[in-house]
């Protein structure tokens, strides 16, 4: 599971109205934010847009925070969510943002996987790789492996059923590694 | 290093420096901005209070009268204004104290928007 950045008390004031609150969550999570929101969308400028309308729009559903579940997850959900309105206005293939979870079962995932964790892969090659697979399955890489989050995370920051994520990441790490070869 | 290691440390993409204050800077607009409506509210119901007073003022034939002796300057004298006193007077009651009372709102108002704004730019 992924840790918070921030102490749930900055959560309760920043819920609560308090602006010193948000400029400090805004501080802790604009970074990572920022960062997945580049590798996503491959552009410096729009990755600086929809960092930007994420906090927006934090701000603005601010009293819907649950803060019994992870406010990581949360933040991850609404970059997500942007970044895939963002996708979608410009017209992008409709089918780059849906996990095709079939033929498939997670035995044969589980058992694929340790073939990955041998392989040795260049991270030059591995950057200029992850913009060539889809948006969505760049995505779910990233949120799994560089931000650290669950599989019940993803399911919940992508609103994708626990096996389509499971099946996906499968499907990105394959198509990952059919790009770098 | 593995795919899995290879995707945890693949460089950070640095955010632009200015990113963080542009973000506080909207998410403050956007907090402000119903009282900043109230305030163009407050300030447009002034400008309407103040030319419908105006118009009446100019309309009274001894304030006019009173005002054209003024710019002419030639035959002004004390009649012209106490006409002009009378003519204020008879239209200054209703008038007049709507004008002042929300001009003083809209005033107070715009002060205390801008204090609160500025206050808040200088915790980001």
């Amino acid at each position: 599971m992924s840790e918070g950045l921030v102490d749930k008390n900055l959560i309760i004031a920043a819920k609560n109205g308090d602006m010193g609150a948000l400029s400090a969550i805004i501080s802790a999570y604009q970074p990572a934010i920022y960062n997945h929101l580049y590798r996503l969308v491959n552009n410096p400028d729009d990755a600086a847009d929809l960092a930007q309308e994420t906090f927006i729009k934090l701000y603005k559903n601010r009293l819907k925070i649950d803060l019994d579940k992870s406010f990581n997850a949360w933040l991850y959900k609404i970059a997500t969510n942007t970044a895939y309105d963002w996708f979608k206005k410009r017209k992008s293939h409709p089918e780059d943002l849906i996990i095709d979870d079939e033929n498939l079962n997670f035995e044969t995932i589980e058992a694929e996987r340790s073939y990955y964790q041998m392989t040795e892969i260049d991270r030059v090659a591995l950057d200029m790789a992850l913009e060539e697979i889809k948006p969505a399955a760049r995505n779910l890489l990233l949120l799994h492996y560089q931000q650290g989050f669950s599989y019940q995370e993803i399911s919940e920051i992508t609103g994708l059923p626990l096996n389509t994520v499971k099946i996906g990441l499968y499907r990105a790490r394959k198509d990952i590694l059919k790009s770098l070869s | 290093m593995n795919l899995e290691d290879t995707i945890k440390n693949l460089p950070e993409r640095e955010a632009p420096a200015a990113l963080k204050r542009k973000t506080m800077r909207k998410i403050l607009v956007i907090r402000y901005r119903p009282y900043l409506y109230l305030a163009l509210v407050l300030l447009i119901a002034n400008l309407v209070m103040s030319a419908n007073y105006f118009y009446s003022y100019i309309a009274s034939s001894a304030a006019w009268e009173a005002i054209r002796a003024f710019i002419q300057g030639s035959d002004w004298n004390f009649s012209y204004l106490s006409n002009f006193w009378l003519a204020v007077k008879e239209l200054m009651p209703l008038d007049m104290f709507l004008v002042v009372l929300i001009s003083f709102v809209s005033v107070i108002h715009l002060i205390v928007f801008f204090q609160h704004y500025r206050r808040e730019l200088l915790k980001i």
